[in-house]
């Protein structure tokens, strides 16, 4: 399905777009428009005849019609929308008639807002009266055939806000049939898409734009990879300078936890487009957590600059300031952009982050609960109110949150340590055990898992299992490269006990000889090494040899604990490939 | 400084800006029109006392009755306290009000007028309706300021003076919508209601409906309304209101659950709050009580998690309480997971949140809460220990030092069953009962005296005293536990229930038992906590019932019922089903197996139960003709009864033993023995072990008399004679029919014997009948106690 680039021509695309862009625009559908635009924008080096499609549009409306069409839109771009519509009563055309019913749903949708403001009460069911109406008329014409693909995708709009998901996207599939240029209802499509089959069940046309609208449904699923093949393969095909697909290359990078390609995918948006707000607080995110404090300044001081009411703006600052350490002050900015936006759920969670930071655990709680309630699927707030509960030392309460969070995230390491060590202090070792086993064989982004694997067996004394671990710890930080002192020093220190007992004196010397390269433990290493040095003289080397097949057997046969065996490897293999770092 | 600042900062955004405590809505407003017209009214009848005014509102001059006023004032508490109703159902609660007709049909004219007129009207009604609280010059007729009604016309008066003029319009629009959502389904019915309640209330039905009390009225008009057939629901807009709500509701949960909305209508409520009032927290909690009652796992847990992460209160400033008062949030967060967990039954789960509650507890020295948690970890602990009972102890200790009665109460309760099954003396186990039930009457717990009871009843039964434990079971039914008019439905009231289905039935009375059973069953339906107790009640009586009368297919099921629900007494039963049966080696090998898991788990069982499997085991092999090693049993029957004071049990098992001598040829002592114990039995045993032991008894005096002198064989024939009649009556009563057909062919041999040819060949008579019907088929079920 995603392979199917056949379809890209750009001539094609080009030609599209731009017409995209002139229908869009005519029924002040700006969004789609601009996207429309931009996209275009990207194809500059196509070359198309602008003649025939400048001129295509004015055969299709009478001349009255037309009057009144350019009256309403005046009207509506100057926002009186009621007035737009009292125009465009009695137009019969499709496209007033679009603009028509538009204008009256987007006032409607004004007022409520406006009101919103001095609402006495909950929200009530007369908010949505105007819906139903808009429903009741569109859903006749519906029934007649007589509604285009902007009609459609209105009458869809309606339905969603209505809460008739399952109507909705039958009509959004519809509209997409007849007008799949429209990029507004391939958006609102991909909100409503749960998972992968659903989206594969959808019946819809086969027109270039289902590669755009697959990849960010796939971003939308975290399906990381698979959106960003489909963007790799666009950039192959020659929309290389997109804004839009760069930016989704970036975030899903970001969504990747992948922050150094990330943070270059944005560096190279800010080039191209540096006055864009949109993603930069995903930018700043990214930043934050490379800790790249003079960067950041600028982007803050670059988005204050250019519009300071904006939620994207706010999360920037916001984030500025948490990594100066100013957390109040970050609170404060995080709070601003929710008031410009209640729905942003991002600054929710990271004013939780914040609270956390000072020390006002029930409010950071309530901020996490806040983030849970507009999205229960955000994984970062089910994990702060684990590590929130966690600190106030809840171990087995925080478990329902980290398990949340595991869910939403099954294959992202931090929950499972976070899990791993929950169950490690409720003394549930064996679950312990599993949890850092399963992040470690999901790829342990921290690099924590095997160490902390490995000191738990240790604990239980599975000294086989324990010295597979250590070693595995001891290969994986020399070939990452990272380095932590305590840690490898005791690795070096455990292995070297245990191919002394197990007799295995050349390990046993080589892991001393490491070990002793880290200053606390040298008066151990050298008792250590003494007792090598006294073996030796005293065991027969053929008995050795008979030793170490003896211990290759007893590890990949007969382990201690059979029932999930963490790590299989052959202890003589791994051990004895100890590289200097 | 520092902490001020934190407070200061946290305001939810604009979405989450906490809607006003109050709210005019339309219902409201309507209520206020409701109160407005009737102080007018009764202002103008104080104003011309006696008159009679000619003239257009000479209508208005009739004077409320004392019952009317008392009507009305009763009516209007359940509105206010109500959530917003629709229109309709508003106005057949003031047509039923039993108040002059008049009212309502002036109340009806000013809603239309305000529905006419416009903001217009709104605006001078309300500031009409100020003019209602009292001044000096008026002080008889008007509201006083610090009544309810003055509160709540003083609320709605503050309220809308606050609204906005933008804000009136929109509770006109909605008042507008109210109404003609009111008429529109009104207006063919009205006529037909009007004059219908006309008649009515004039007349016979006032005193009818007025008896039942405040509340259970309120809660019968939210039952009927259908809430869903009406498009508009209505909503908790006050915070009074959806609190109100949340408390009686919770109240009758744990009291009364029939009472409470049925599940899904009462989670169809909550939604509605939460909607309207997503800060309302305690909503969240009822949730969980309400999946709780519907064992729905996923929900209760989400709900637990999400009352407690909200249920911090914000709005307290005071920093140095607030921090403790989130503490203990969090303490009882862990203790209600630890009951979330017993609840369903994961005891590992349940353990570990206590131990993580008790250690919070600890760090911040709160008794109160530790107590909780203690009063639960020997509720988690091994039944039956030592170490329990310790724990036990020391929870009644404590608790009462800390003045908790209810959980002084609940472990002297559970310390007094510990020790019963320890075999303490019933004496002082009853002793110890008392001082819980001093302290439940003290501080009227009804829900512990219904328990205190039922327990107090189960110790009689096992004691073996019928009458006591039938006594005592009544009491529980018999108790006065209502809380406002709502009884206490809880499990010990099944548990009665269950009792007495089970004394009917073991005196052959089956109907009645069943009838008691249907009776647990209406009070607790099948989705409900404690169903399982009459589940398993029926069935054991299914069982008792066609056991004896040889319907062995519907036995067959009653065990396989039963296994869900109770898996020993199952197994004890098939066992016994596998005896009657004649099928030997697996009775034999089920009764092995069962007595082996006893001898490990022996705590966990009330210490009748082995007994009870002793005796079947002595049963077997009587019935296959090994009484010397029935006698085993029957004697480690016995004293285990006797450690236990079971008395009743030890009876039964020294009948047994009477019979093994019986058919050892020692009938003398058989009978020594039957006639110390008989008395108990004759008092206290069901009618089949009566008979049973009559029967062993009958045949013990003829075994003796074939040894004495003729004249004295033949009086101890006709005593036996005699004997057998009442045995034969009694195992009929109990559908007994295979042993009746016994009786009957050994009361036709002594007939026989006695040379009776007419009254025998009637017994034979009688016996072929039955013969043809049940026949016997084994050996097994005839040489038997």
């Amino acid at each position: 399905m995603m392979a199917d680039f056949s379809i890209w021509n750009l001539l094609q695309v080009k030609t599209d777009l731009i017409t995209a862009h002139r229908e869009c625009s005519q029924r002040r559908l700006i969004n789609s428009a601009k996207w429309a635009a931009e996209l275009s924008y990207s194809l500059r080096h196509v070359k198309v005849d602008l003649q025939p499609l400048a001129s295509f549009q004015e055969g299709e409306v009478d001349i009255q019609e037309y009057d009144r069409i350019i009256l309403a839109t005046s009207y509506f771009d100057l926002k009186e929308y009621d007035r737009a519509a009292f125009f465009l009563q009695d137009c019969k055309s499709p496209k007033g008639y679009f603009l028509y019913m538009y204008s009256i749903y987007i006032a409607e949708e004004k007022r409520k807002v406006d009101n919103a403001s001095d609402s006495i009460g909950p929200p009530d069911k007369m908010e949505n009266e105007h819906l139903k109406s808009l429903r009741i008329k569109l859903s006749k014409k519906h029934a007649a055939r007589e509604l285009d693909g902007f009609c459609l995708y209105l009458y869809g709009v309606v339905l969603k806000k209505l809460d008739l998901v399952k109507d909705a996207m039958d009509i959004f599939v519809e509209a997409l049939n007849k007008e799949p240029l429209h990029w507004g209802t391939w958006q609102e499509l991909a909100t409503l898409i749960t998972d992968r089959e659903m989206l594969l069940s959808l019946p819809l046309p086969s027109h270039w734009m289902k590669q755009l609208f697959i990849a960010q449904v796939y971003i939308e699923l975290q399906l990381n990879e698979d959106a960003l093949q489909i963007f790799h393969n666009l950039e192959k095909k020659g929309i290389a300078n997109s804004t839009y697909i760069l930016s989704q290359i970036a975030v899903a990078y970001h969504n990747m936890r992948d922050v150094d390609r990330a943070v270059t995918a944005f560096t190279e948006l800010q080039k191209m487009d540096p006055c864009r707000l949109e993603n930069m607080d995903i930018y700043s995110n990214l930043l934050y957590i490379k800790e790249m404090r003079p960067e950041l300044a600028h982007l803050a001081h670059k988005c204050c600059a250019i519009d300071k009411y904006r939620v994207e703006t706010c999360c920037v600052i916001g984030n500025y300031y948490s990594l100066r350490s100013q957390h109040e002050k970050a609170v404060l900015y995080f709070q601003r952009s929710l008031k410009l936006n209640p729905h942003y759920l991002a600054a929710w969670t990271l004013m939780g982050h914040e609270f956390m930071e000072l020390k006002n655990t029930s409010a950071a709680i309530q901020a996490y609960r806040q983030a849970i309630e507009v999205n229960r699927r955000d994984y970062r707030a089910w994990y702060g109110l684990g590590q929130t509960y966690e600190i106030l030392k809840m171990p087995y309460y925080c478990l329902y949150y980290y398990r949340m969070a595991q869910q939403l995230r099954p294959n992202d390491s931090r929950m499972i340590v976070a899990l791993g060590e929950a169950f490690e202090k409720l003394d549930k070792l064996q679950e312990a055990k599993k949890c850092f086993w399963k992040a470690q064989s999901v790829g342990d982004v921290e690099g924590t898992a095997l160490i902390k694997l490995a000191k738990l067996h240790e604990r239980l004394h599975e000294d086989k299992l324990a010295a597979g671990a250590y070693s595995e710890f001891i290969n994986q930080a020399n070939i990452q490269g990272t380095f932590s002192y305590e840690d490898q020093s005791q690795a070096y220190k455990y292995l070297a006990n245990f191919y002394l007992k197990n007799g295995q004196l050349d390990e046993a010397y080589e892991a001393a000889q490491k070990c002793a390269e880290y200053t606390e433990n040298r008066e151990e290493v050298k008792a250590i090494l003494r007792q090598i040095q006294q073996e030796r003289t005293a065991s027969v080397p053929q008995k050795r040899d008979l030793r170490i097949d003896d211990s290759c057997g007893s590890i990949t046969t007969d382990q201690v604990d059979q029932d999930h065996t963490p790590i299989r490897l052959s202890p003589v293999s791994c051990n004895l490939r100890f590289n200097t770092p | 400084m520092a902490a001020d600042a934190q407070t200061d900062l946290f305001t939810f955004g604009l979405a989450n800006k906490k809607p006003l405590k109050e709210q005019v809505t339309p219902y409201k407003l309507a209520l206020l029109v409701l109160i407005n017209e009737y102080s007018v009214m009764k202002k103008e009848e104080n104003l011309s006392p006696d008159m009679f005014v000619l003239g257009e509102r000479d209508l208005l001059v009739v004077k409320f009755t004392e019952t009317e006023k008392r009507n009305f004032m009763i009516t209007i508490l359940q509105l206010l306290q109500s959530q917003d109703l629709t229109l309709r159902e508003l106005s057949l609660r003031i047509q039923d009000m039993n108040i002059r007709p008049v009212l309502f049909e002036i109340f009806k004219d000013r809603l239309r007028d305000l529905y006419i007129v416009g903001i217009r009207m709104i605006q001078d009604f309300i500031q009409a309706s100020s003019r209602l609280l009292s001044r000096e010059e008026l002080l008889e007729s008007c509201i006083t300021n610090f009544s309810v009604l003055g509160v709540f016309v003083r609320r709605m008066l503050l309220t809308f003076e606050k609204l906005t003029f933008s804000q009136i319009i929109k509770l006109h629009a909605k008042f507008v919508d109210y109404y003609i959502e009111g008429q529109k389904e009104q207006v063919p019915e009205e006529s037909n209601i009007f004059t219908g309640s006309l008649t009515d209330t004039a007349l016979s039905l006032s005193d009818v409906r007025f008896n039942k009390s405040g509340l259970a009225r309120s809660f019968d008009a939210s039952h009927h309304t259908d809430w869903k057939s009406s498009q508009n629901p209505s909503g908790f807009f006050s915070q009074k209101q959806a609190e109100y709500f949340i408390a009686q509701q919770g109240m009758l949960l744990q009291h009364n659950e029939n009472e409470a909305l049925s599940p899904q209508l009462l989670q169809e409520r909550i939604m509605d709050i939460l909607k309207a009032r997503p800060d309302i927290a305690e909503a969240h909690f009822l949730s969980y009580l309400n999946s709780l009652r519907v064992k729905e796992y996923c929900t209760a847990v989400h709900n637990l998690y999400h009352y407690f992460d909200r249920n911090v209160n914000l709005m307290e400033t005071n920093s140095t309480n607030k921090g403790r008062e989130e503490d203990a949030c969090r303490r009882y967060a862990a203790l209600n997971l630890a009951l979330l967990h017993y609840r369903f039954g994961h005891k590992k789960e349940s353990k570990a949140a206590l131990h993580e509650a008790i250690r919070l507890a600890q760090g911040t020295n709160d008794h109160v809460c530790l107590q909780h948690a203690l009063s639960w970890l020997y509720r988690l602990e091994e039944y039956g220990s030592v170490k329990t009972a310790n724990l036990m102890e020391r929870a009644v200790a404590k608790s009462s030092e800390l003045n908790l009665p209810n959980l002084t109460s609940l472990g002297v309760q559970s310390l007094a069953k510990h020790n019963a099954f320890a075999g303490a003396k019933p004496s002082s186990v009853f002793e110890y009962i008392m001082k819980s039930d001093i302290l439940n009457c003290q501080h009227s717990q009804s829900g512990f005296m219904c328990m205190s009871y039922a327990q107090k009843s189960a110790l009689w039964k096992i004691y073996g005293k019928r009458e006591c434990h039938a006594m005592t079971s009544q009491l529980v039914l018999n108790l006065d536990t209502s809380e406002s008019c709502v009884y206490h439905n809880g499990e010990s009231v099944c548990i009665a229930l269950c009792n007495i289905a089970r004394l009917h039935a073991d005196n052959g009375q089956y109907t009645l038992a069943f009838d008691m059973i249907n009776n647990a069953k209406l009070q607790f339906p099948p989705h409900t906590q404690h169903a399982y107790l009459w589940m398993s009640c029926e069935q054991e009586i299914l069982f008792d019932r066609t056991l004896l009368n040889r319907k062995w297919s519907i036995t067959e099921q009653a065990i396989v019922n039963l296994k869900a629900l109770n898996e020993l007494e199952a197994e004890l039963r098939h066992a016994i089903l596998s005896k009657e049966k004649g099928d030997v080696t697996s009775a034999l090998s089920q009764l092995n197996t069962l007595l082996e898991k006893l001898s490990k788990a022996d705590t966990e069982v009330s210490p009748d139960f082995k007994c009870r499997v002793l005796i079947t085991l002595a049963e077997l092999y009587s019935q296959s003709g090994n009484p010397t090693v029935a006698i085993n049993y029957i004697l480690e029957c016995i004293t285990r009864s006797r450690q236990h004071h079971l008395q009743q049990m030890e009876a039964i098992a020294s009948a047994h033993l009477a019979y093994a001598q019986l058919q050892m040829q020692l009938p003398e002592q058989a009978l020594k023995l039957l006639d110390q114990h008989m008395l108990t039995i004759l008092s206290h045993g069901s009618v089949y072990d009566k008979a049973r032991v009559l029967y062993c008894s009958a045949r013990c005096q003829v075994a003796l008399g074939a040894k004495s002198t003729k004249a004295d064989k033949k009086t101890a024939l006709l005593a036996a004679v005699n004997i057998l009649d009442r045995v034969v009556d009694m195992f009929r009563t109990v559908e007994a029919f295979m042993r009746v057909k016994d009786a009957l062919y050994y009361q036709a041999r002594l007939y026989n014997e006695l040379n009776y040819t007419a009254e025998r060949n009637k017994c034979a008579y009688q016996f072929k009948q039955l013969d043809q019907e049940y026949p016997t088929l084994s050996k097994a079920c005839v040489n038997i106690l």
